[in-house]
């Protein structure tokens, strides 16, 4: 369990983290979404208790993270895939995290094994590219056998088996019944492994809860009709409050309502349907919807367009 | 119980140091370079004992064995501050703070593993080095020279054992100032936390400021002087307390001081900054 409550983080005058308040739940994987430079990352270092909160606090298991008896076995973080020193061997590495929580050593190999990195622990960090890099902060993360896990942006750089390894794989931590909070910019890929997501821009929450009801919360999605008798078919469907996006000669797209009631209103009208199609809108669009007000950089493109 | 301990973060600490190749280096530069610019001030020694004054006068051989130690200030400077700031620059301190949240503990696995290296290497680098010197100038004949006056025919230049006063004293001071020096190199890095800054600084407090004292009025600067670090060396391993300058034990008292206040300001910001 995280709770964050009330959380402001200024450097300067610069405002990182605006007033945040969420709490990540146990037994499912939580996404935590927003643009570059929206706090993630220092969010997450707060919650760790590297950065001090200007003001608020941020618990974990109840405590703040500082306070913390058994850190490593109660709290597994990937920050920074990078942040191992070059010169030291991958195993080196975990052994003086291990040590430093009076883990055994035989642990550190069972995390080698674990996240495939087993055949190259004895070579120099720094000579690791970014996947095995993030396979070793994951290692990190899982050495104390944490209930709490947090992992900062950790599919960057892996590979396509990787990337789904690294899904199947937090899945299954959450399911164990932990506490699985994963930062990423990549909406495609949040989709398919959270089931939760806390959404936030320039610092401050822009919406949590499940995808599902997030998705819904924004428009749910259209459909899509073609008719012969598009007109007269917009006519009758638009007497049940359905919006036209858009339409052409024959063909139409709608919001507010389902592809369930454009068939029987089209079955009781008469009229012919000889496409009838939902389309979800992605988390990729309500991710956009939500925080195209708050992106810290955006195209000159995009920036006319909104 | 807490799975962090003092004892479990100064394994942590071991295992850190000896696992990257800067801190071997840095602890073979440091045996290496003691030994051997002692070794080629022997050197000097030897050929030139009989025949200039200036160095006969006032000898100590004990001291002039351990020369090189007046260098190898800067390395333990190096070793120390890099303990630290090598965590900042490769951005390791973030890992190590999350498995260590306790600040104190951290350095104080970062203190011990810095005394004991510095310690143990200095401490082999300056008995080498009393040994081979005190050899040296045992086994060299000087021939008295007609009308010098000074020397007894088939003398050998004035040498210590161990047993002599003040010579186990010097060989411990010489590597326990150097090992103090690394402690305040360590402070310096947890204050700055950048490596080149921290050097800097650290360079600048041994050789600049001797340079900006002597500016000084000379009855400020003679009281200042002892005690600044590039002299404290000198009062810890010297046989004869020389005017405006410390006693052996006072040198040593000055540095643990100096060592203190660095890691105790360094301690206090670790606590209090953003990793």
């Amino acid at each position: 369990m995280i709770q964050l409550e009330h959380v402001t983080k200024k450097f300067g005058n610069n405002v990182a983290v605006n007033d945040l308040s969420f709490t990540v739940a146990p037994g499912v994987v939580t996404g935590f979404l927003g643009p570059n430079g929206s706090g993630k990352s220092t969010t997450m270092r707060m919650i760790l208790g590297l950065d001090s909160p200007t003001k608020g606090t941020a618990i974990v298991n109840g405590k703040p993270y500082r306070q913390i008896q058994r850190p490593l076995r109660e709290v597994g973080a990937l920050l920074d895939a990078k942040a191992v020193h070059p010169g030291r061997s991958a195993r080196n590495h975990l052994l003086a995290m291990a040590a430093s929580n009076k883990i055994p050593a035989s642990r550190v190999d069972e995390v080698l094994r674990l996240t495939g990195i087993d055949g190259v622990a004895k070579r120099k960090a720094g000579d690791f590219s970014l996947g095995m890099s993030q396979r070793l902060g994951i290692a990190g993360a899982l050495l104390g056998d944490p209930h709490t896990l947090l992992f900062d942006e950790p599919v960057n750089g892996l590979d396509p088996e990787g990337i789904r390894w690294v899904r199947e794989f937090f899945q299954s931590l959450a399911h164990e019944g932990r506490t699985v909070l994963v930062s990423s910019h990549l909406m495609s890929e949040m989709s398919l492994m959270a089931t939760n997501i806390i959404v936030i821009g320039k610092g401050a929450l822009i919406a949590q809860g499940s995808i599902d009801d997030i998705i819904s919360a924004e428009g749910g999605g259209t459909v899509s009709v073609r008719s012969p008798r598009l007109a007269d078919l917009i006519a009758t469907l638009s007497a049940h409050g359905a919006h036209v996006v858009s339409s052409d000669a024959d063909t139409a797209s709608l919001s507010g309502i389902t592809a369930e009631t454009v068939g029987d209103l089209a079955l009781t009208a008469g009229i012919a349907l000889y496409e009838l199609a939902t389309h979800r809108i992605t988390l990729e669009d309500a991710f956009m919807d939500l925080t195209r007000s708050s992106a810290e950089y955006t195209t000159s493109n995009e920036k006319s367009s909104s | 119980m807490s799975d962090v301990t003092p004892l479990s973060s100064i394994r942590a600490e071991i295992i850190k140091f000896r696992s990257i190749r800067s801190s071997q280096w840095g602890m073979g530069v440091l045996l290496l370079l003691t030994v051997g610019i002692s070794l080629l001030i022997d050197l000097g020694v030897k050929s030139r004992f009989a025949e200039r004054p200036e160095i006969r006068l006032g000898f100590d051989p004990t001291a002039n064995s351990m020369g090189g130690v007046f260098l190898s200030q800067l390395v333990v400077g190096v070793v120390g501050v890099m303990v630290i700031t090598n965590e900042y620059s490769s951005g390791s301190i973030r890992t190590s703070l999350a498995a260590v949240p306790r600040r104190n503990l951290l350095v104080l696995g970062k203190v011990f593993i810095v005394t004991l290296s510095v310690f143990v290497v200095t401490e082999i680098a300056t008995l080498v080095s009393y040994f081979v010197g005190q050899s040296i100038y045992a086994g060299t004949k000087i021939a008295a020279r007609s009308g010098a006056g000074v020397l007894p025919a088939h003398s050998v230049i004035p040498h210590t054992s161990l047993s002599s006063p003040g010579a186990l004293r010097a060989v411990i001071f010489a590597a326990l100032v150097l090992t103090l020096l690394a402690l305040c190199g360590l402070g310096l890095g947890l204050i700055v936390r950048t490596t080149a800054a921290s050097i800097s600084i650290y360079v600048a407090l041994l050789l600049v400021a001797p340079i900006l004292v002597a500016q000084l009025p000379a009855s400020w600067s003679d009281h200042i002087n002892q005690y600044l670090p590039l002299n404290l060396l000198n009062s810890a391993i010297s046989q004869s307390t020389g005017l405006n300058s410390l006693s052996p034990v006072a040198a040593v008292l000055t540095l643990v001081a100096y060592a203190a206040v660095l890691i105790g300001v360094g301690t206090i910001r670790l606590n209090r900054r953003d990793a």
